[in-house]
């Protein structure tokens, strides 16, 4: 065991299954104290912070949640990993109280781990109304460690948890096995035994030779792997040998593991007899064949909606500030005398872009709030009940059913709400394959080109787009899937459906709190970043377009657009439109020189001081582009990136720049694509 | 043998067997399935997932897995 010394503070590791309240004991015990990161080389989310006990600072490691440690999943593998080769003094194990069965299965997968182990008996209000008590001083002469009743909600125990962890008893708490050891021998028999004895006697890492005996007969191969490199030839053949002949290991050792349990538990929990109100009225509607799927959906909105709401106050008051702010700035940047480049870059570029961020922020939190609230109180659960056969179709959970319905509104609460998603992969899938779902900016300039250029005949374009639309899912979503979720965890659903309870409003505020400067700066780099990049290339003094830089390279590449039926004009209102759709009308009246009021297009685009004239705009549309070409740049202009808000919404979501490039260009590239096939489309019947 | 996939809502089981891979295995028992457990199943509609009841937790399991669980009727 590590030496505690004045330098190095005590450490915790908590460990427990999902829906056993940990996130709300992790946030009780380290309050504001918190870091999030990733789990070096790995996608899962890791959680550390500081509690304090008698004046003490004790470092809190959160696991991932899990079932059992069993070597099958990324979480799995880093909780038995941490465990065992890891910094930790002293485990914390959670478990339900009143689902104490199966809870203590992870105990029961834990026992035989040499490293102390201390067990709160969580969720005991939970357990008294539903008319169960649990003699936790009986539980824990049994088990041989401390056991401390808590409700995290309350922050109840917490204090006597602590002190019993540091104590120099629970420091020092060893699970007894005996009882479980006898058990697998009864079972297994004389392989259980064989096994033992060839067993070397020095330790991997802090694992129990009993632990990997047991493992080892479930047919756990990553261990195997790594216990046969450490045996002599003749050890080897033996272990292979006792393996070979085992059948149904796995079930075996399940067994061995509940009849442990129940030997632990018996007289220990007692239980009202109580009619089992097992569901309530709004569970029977939730999960209704029928009505289940539509209350989802209204209730996914409804929480879209709602989430606007909380963000409203912040993105009213940014909105109305940003003309202020860019032309105030403007004006008393040009009476300071400094040059027009300069007052351009402030009031075009860095104000409007920085506001920007901000109302941004806004709406990722809000969204963040209220899917922390559904996600809390156990209803997205519901969810993936009720569209897991429906996303399958698409290779995803249930789950990701939200992110699209929330698209429609904003693609940014489609990306955020992906945050309910369990795993990074299928967040990563479903973020990608929601980018296409096109918001209501998306609608308003693809329904006035349509009815501008094809006139009645704008039903057949809308058709066609239709069309792709749910080819591109079908095809985003498989050729993601392919790259990002192994087979091995192609699993069909196996999921727990929790209790519905309150939600914990400190557990979801301080889950908001922490992130809140972690989303403002990350927006604000991208969204500066790009409108500052999108300034530099289309600035112009005169604010005629073709004395920019932009001018100069879209000429240049003007061919490639070409063969996609876009002129360089075409081509570049396409890519800038991956900046943001709603305002691609106005960049769109610059390139045909039809208006006035801003030197770049981040100034058309952010600030209120460009105007031009609908009518004029569609006149010089009319004249100069070809049908073809027209039907080219709708098509790509609506499967295009959605907006750089949604970029960086995505790289916030994902934790990682890489990926986030890596979708930004599929779209790109598809989009341009589809816009040349529909340009041949069009060709061929204009 | 029935599947659990074919179980009737409303009805309590034994699970006979359960087959599958040893990935397959881990997921369903750390669930608290196990051979000769009793579930109770709550709903098994359409397409949807398996609900049910197994010691005192609901799962709910999607058909194409519940095919590898093969129960019989309980039998007080």
């Amino acid at each position: 065991m590590n030496a505690v010394t004045k330098d190095r503070p005590m450490t915790i590791g908590l460990m427990g299954q999902p829906n056993t309240g940990k996130s709300t004991f992790f946030n009780a015990l380290t309050g504001s104290r918190q870091h999030v990161g990733n789990w070096p080389g790995k996608t899962v989310e890791r959680k550390s912070g500081y509690a304090l006990i008698d004046g003490r600072r004790v470092s809190v490691v959160d696991l991932p949640g899990t079932y059992s440690l069993s070597a099958n999943s990324d979480e799995e593998r880093i909780t038995r990993d941490y465990i065992c080769d890891g910094e930790a003094d002293v485990i914390v194990a959670l478990v339900d109280a009143s689902q104490l069965e199966r809870s203590l299965y992870l105990l029961a997968d834990f026992a035989g781990i040499d490293v102390p182990v201390v067990v709160a008996l969580n969720m005991t209000d939970v357990a008294a109304a539903k008319g169960i008590t649990v003699d936790a001083q009986a539980l824990s002469e049994r088990i041989g460690v401390p056991v401390v009743s808590t409700v995290a909600t309350r922050k109840e125990g917490l204090e006597r948890l602590l002190s019993a962890a540091v104590s120099p008893r629970g420091s020092a708490a060893k699970l007894r096995t005996e009882e479980l050891e006898r058990i697998y021998a009864d079972v297994f028999g004389d392989a259980y035994r064989r096994l033992l004895a060839l067993l070397p006697d020095t330790k991997e890492g802090r694992h129990g030779r009993s632990w990997i005996a047991g493992k080892l007969l479930e047919g756990d191969d990553r261990l195997r792997e790594r216990v046969i490199r450490l045996l002599s030839a003749d050890g080897r053949k033996g272990v292979e040998a006792i393996l070979g002949g085992v059948k149904d290991g796995a079930l075996l050792a399940a067994d061995c593991k509940f009849a442990w349990i129940s030997t632990m538990l018996s007289g220990i929990v007692r239980r009202e007899e109580r009619g089992a109100a097992r569901r309530g009225r709004f569970d029977r509607a939730a999960l209704h064949p029928a009505f289940g799927k539509a209350l989802s959906v209204i209730a996914v909105l409804a929480g879209f909606v709602l989430s606007m709401v909380v963000a409203a106050p912040v993105m009213m008051g940014l909105m109305v500030l940003t003309p202020v702010a860019s032309s105030a700035a403007g004006a008393g940047l040009a009476s300071l005398g400094l040059p027009a480049v300069v007052v351009s870059l402030v009031s075009e570029a860095l104000i409007p872009s920085t506001l920007m961020a901000g109302m941004m922020a806004a709406v990722i939190l809000g969204v963040a709030l209220v899917f922390g609230i559904l996600e809390d109180v156990g209803y997205m659960a519901r969810v993936s009940y009720n569209f897991d056969n429906l996303m399958s179709k698409l290779g995803l959970h249930g789950k990701s059913v939200m992110s699209f319905v929330m698209s429609l509104g904003c693609n940014i609460g489609g990306i955020t709400g992906s945050r309910v998603i369990d795993s990074w992969q299928q967040r990563l899938v479903t973020i990608a394959t929601s980018w296409v779902i096109p918001c209501g900016g998306v609608w308003g300039v693809t329904l006035l080109m349509g009815s501008l250029f094809f006139g009645a005949e704008a039903i057949w374009v809308l058709l066609l787009i239709l069309v792709l639309l749910i080819a591109h899912m079908k095809l985003t979503s498989h050729l993601f899937g392919r790259v990002f979720i192994k087979d091995m965890d192609r699993t069909g659903l196996i999921m727990e459906m929790p209790p519905y309870h309150k939600p914990n409003w400190k557990t979801i505020l301080s889950f908001v709190w922490v992130r809140i400067s972690t989303v403002f700066t990350k927006a604000f780099f991208v969204i500066v970043g790009v409108s500052v990049g999108m300034w530099l290339l289309s600035y112009s003094p005169s604010g005629d377009v073709s004395k920019s830089v932009i001018y100069r390279i879209g000429s240049v590449i003007e061919p490639f657009g070409m063969l996609f039926g876009l002129d360089w004009k075409l081509f570049t209102a396409f890519i800038i439109s991956a900046m943001g759709k709603e305002a691609s009308l106005g960049v769109l009246a610059m390139l045909y020189g039809i208006g006035s009021g801003a030197s770049s297009f981040t100034g058309t685009m952010m600030s209120s001081s460009f105007a031009y004239d609908n009518a004029a705009l569609s006149t010089a549309l009319l004249s100069s582009v070809p049908k073809a070409s027209a039907l080219a740049f709708m098509v790509a202009f609506f499967f295009n990136v959605p907006c750089m808000a949604a970029i960086a919404a995505t790289r916030i979501e994902l934790r990682s720049t890489k990926w986030t490039l890596l979708i930004v260009a599929y779209y790109l590239a598809v989009a341009l694509l589809l816009g040349g096939l529909a340009y041949r489309v069009g060709l061929a019947v204009f | 043998m029935r599947r659990l996939s074919e179980a009737r809502g409303g009805s309590a089981y034994l699970i006979e067997k359960i087959e599958g891979d040893t990935r397959f295995v881990s997921r369903v028992t750390a669930m608290g399935l196990t051979e000769r457990s009793k579930v109770d199943v709550i709903q098994n509609g359409g397409r949807a997932p398996v609900l049910l009841f197994a010691r005192d937790t609901a799962v709910a399991i999607s058909k194409r897995e519940a095919k590898n669980i093969f129960i019989r009727e309980f039998d007080l």
